[in-house]
C-alpha cells in the first residue's frame, strides 16, 4: 500500500491558550481534489498553513511527500515548498509588481528560462484564469475576484504537484466561479495534481471535489464523497449543506448572552 | 507573599521573559542579516534597485540639510573664531566638524527618518498582506530575497550619503565664510588641507557611517519583519524604527568617538 501524499496524525495546534485544531487525523491521496469546509474560524486555513510549514503543530505528526514536517530544517522545508503552490485568501499579490511580473516571479526565481519562454508561460497561465489581457495592470487596479484569479495563475506558474487554495471562489462572479472551479478540476485530473480547497462554497465543492472534509470545533466532523455528503443524515453535515441557522453549529460566537451584555439579565 | 504580590511577580516574570525573547529574536535576526550580507552581490539588479530606492531618494534631503548645516557652521564658527582672531581656521573647523561628527550622525538621522521608515513600512505591509508568506510558500527565503538587498543597500548608501553631506556642508561653510563674510579663501582651504588627516579624520567618519548604515538598515528591517501584521502594528513599528535607530546611532557615535579619538 502506498503512503498518502499528505497525512495528519493526531495533530494539535493552537495560538497561545486558544486551541484551533485537536487530534486531527486525515490523509490526502495523490491526484485527489479535496475540499475542506467548515464554519468561520474552524481552522481550515490553519490546515493549509500547517501543510506549507508556515506554522508548526504543537503535537502529532504531519507527513508531506513522505517527509515529516516537524523534522525539516529551513533548507529542506524550502525544497519541499517548491512542490507546492498556494493561493492565499487575499491573493497576497506583490503590490509593486504588475500582474505579469507577479506570475513571472516564481519562474524567474526558480528557473533560468529565456525571457521569451517566461513570457509565453505567463500568458498561458493568465489565459487559463481569463486575464491574459490585464498583464500590464497593477494589483491595485484589479477587483478582489480578479486579484484572486491572478494569484491562482501565480500559484500554478510552476505546475506544482500540490496545489492549495484558500477561498478560491470568494468574490468571483458566477461565470468566473464556474470557470475557475472547472479549471481546478481540470488541472487536478489532467496534470495529476493534488488539490486542497478551503472554501465555503457548498455547491461548487460538491460539484468538483472528490472528497469533502467538514471541520468544526477543531476536529473533523465528517468525511466523504460529495454524494455521501448530499445523502448524509448527520445533523452537522445537514446544517452545513442546507445552510440553516439552527443546528449543532451555533450562528453566534460562544460567550455571554446579548441580554447579559445589555445588562437586562444576570450572568 | 499575598495573592496580589504573586500576581505582580508573575506579571513581572512574564514581562522579563517577553523582553528577553524579543531581544533574542532581534539578535538572531541581526546575525542572519549580517551573515547574508555578501549574498546581496549575487543579485546585482536587486541591489541596484534598492540602492536607488534608499540612496537616490534620500539624496535631496541629505544635500539640502548638509548645505544648511554648512551655512550655520560657517556663521557660528566665524563668530567664535573671530573672538580669538583666528578666522583663517574656519575651513578646518567646518571640515573637522562635518567629517568627524555631523556628516555621519546627521546623515544617519536623516536616513533613519527618510529611508528607514520606508523600509519598515514596506516590509511590515508585505507581512500584513501575506506577501512574505507567499514568497516563503514559493520555496524562496524572504530574508535573502527581500531584506538582504535592502540591508546591503543601506550599508553601501550610508557612507556615500554622509560623504556628500560633508562635501556640501563644506561648500556651505565656504559660501558663508568666504563669499559672504570675506574670510581669506586660500587660508580656508589651506588650513583644511593641513589639518584634516585622511586616515584619522576622514577614515573615522567613513567607519562611523558604515556602522550607522548597519544600525539604521538592520533596525528598520527588523521592526518591519517583527511588526504585528495589522495597520496599527505597522504604524507602531515605523515609529519604533525611527526612535530606536536614532537613539542607537547617537549612543554608538559616543562609543565610537571615545574609541577612535580617546587617548
Amino acid at each position: 500500500m502506498t503512503e498518502p501524499l499528505i497525512s495528519f496524525n493526531d495533530v494539535d495546534f493552537g495560538y497561545g491558550q486558544r486551541t484551533i485544531l485537536q487530534a486531527l487525523c486525515f490523509s490526502v491521496e495523490q491526484g485527489e481534489l479535496l475540499a475542506i469546509m467548515g464554519g468561520s474560524g474552524s481552522g481550515k486555513t490553519t490546515i493549509l498553513r500547517l501543510i506549507g510549514g508556515l506554522v508548526r503543530q504543537q503535537r502529532g505528526s504531519i507527513r508531506v511527500r513522505s517527509q515529516a514536517m516537524e523534522s525539516l530544517n529551513e533548507v529542506a522545508l524550502r525544497a519541499l515548498r517548491r512542490h507546492m503552490g498556494m493561493l492565499f485568501q487575499a491573493g497576497a499579490l506583490f503590490t509593486d509588481l504588475s500582474v505579469f511580473e507577479n506570475v513571472a516571479f516564481p519562474l524567474r526565481e526558480h528557473t533560468r528560462l529565456p525571457e521569451r519562454m517566461i513570457r509565453d508561460l505567463v500568458f498561458m497561465k493568465l489565459h487559463a484564469v481569463g486575464l491574459h489581457a490585464v498583464g500590464e495592470r497593477m494589483p491595485s487596479e484589479l477587483s478582489g475576484g480578479m486579484a484572486r484569479r491572478v494569484a491562482l495563475a501565480r500559484a500554478i506558474a510552476l505546475d506544482p504537484p500540490i496545489l492549495m487554495c484558500d477561498e478560491p471562489f470568494a468574490g468571483l462572479d458566477p461565470i468566473s466561479l464556474g470557470t475557475v472551479a472547472g479549471l481546478l478540476r481540470r488541472l487536478t485530473k489532467s496534470l495529476g495534481l493534488t488539490t486542497l480547497l478551503v472554501t465555503h462554497d457548498v455547491e461548487e465543492s460538491l460539484a468538483i471535489a472528490d472528497r469533502i472534509i467538514l471541520v468544526g470545533n477543531g476536529r473533523i466532523m465528517a468525511v466523504g464523497t460529495p454524494q455521501a455528503m448530499r445523502e448524509s443524515s448527520d445533523p452537522f453535515v445537514r446544517q452545513f449543506i442546507d445552510g440553516t441557522e439552527h443546528g449543532p453549529v451555533p450562528f453566534h460566537a460562544p460567550g455571554p448572552n446579548l441580554g447579559v451584555l445589555l445588562e437586562l439579565e444576570r450572568p | 507573599m499575598g495573592r496580589f504580590g504573586m500576581v505582580g511577580l508573575r506579571s513581572l516574570g512574564a514581562w522579563v521573559i517577553g523582553q528577553l525573547t524579543q531581544l533574542g529574536r532581534l539578535a538572531c535576526f541581526y546575525a542572519r542579516l549580517s551573515m547574508l550580507f555578501w549574498s546581496a552581490f549575487t543579485r546585482p539588479r536587486l541591489l541596484l534597485a534598492q540602492l536607488h530606492f534608499v540612496g537616490n531618494r534620500s539624496l535631496a534631503i541629505t544635500l539640502v540639510s548638509g548645505l544648511f548645516v554648512g551655512f550655520v557652521l560657517g556663521l557660528q564658527g566665524y563668530y567664535t573664531l573671530n573672538r580669538y582672531g583666528s578666522e583663517e581656521a574656519l575651513g578646518l573647523l567646518v571640515a573637522l566638524s562635518l567629517v568627524r561628527e555631523l556628516g555621519p550622525v546627521v546623515a544617519a538621522l536623516l536616513f533613519a527618518g527618510r529611508a528607514g521608515t520606508s523600509l519598515t513600512a514596506e516590509v511590515g505591509l508585505m507581512k500584513a498582506g501575506e506577501q512574505l508568506d507567499a514568497i516563503s510558500m514559493m520555496g524562496i527565503d524572504p530574508l535573502r530575497r527581500i531584506l538582504v538587498p535592502r540591508f546591503a543597500a543601506s550599508l553601501i548608501a550610508m557612507p556615500l550619503l554622509a560623504a556628500l553631506f560633508s562635501a556640501v556642508g563644506i561648500g556651505g561653510g565656504y559660501v558663508v565664510g568666504v563669499v559672504l563674510i570675506g574670510v581669506d579663501s586660500g587660508a580656508f582651504w589651506a588650513q583644511m588641507q593641513s589639518g584634516v588627516d585622511v586616515v584619522h579624520d576622514v577614515g573615522s567618519g567613513v567607519l562611523k557611517s558604515v556602522v550607522f548604515g548597519w544600525i539604521c538598515g538592520a533596525t528598520a528591517l527588523a521592526m518591519g519583519w517583527l511588526a504585528r501584521p495589522t495597520p496599527e502594528g505597522v504604524s507602531q513599528a515605523t515609529t519604533r524604527a525611527v526612535v530606536a535607530s536614532s537613539l542607537t546611532v547617537l549612543g554608538a557615535d559616543f562609543l565610537l568617538t571615545a574609541l577612535l579619538f580617546g587617548q
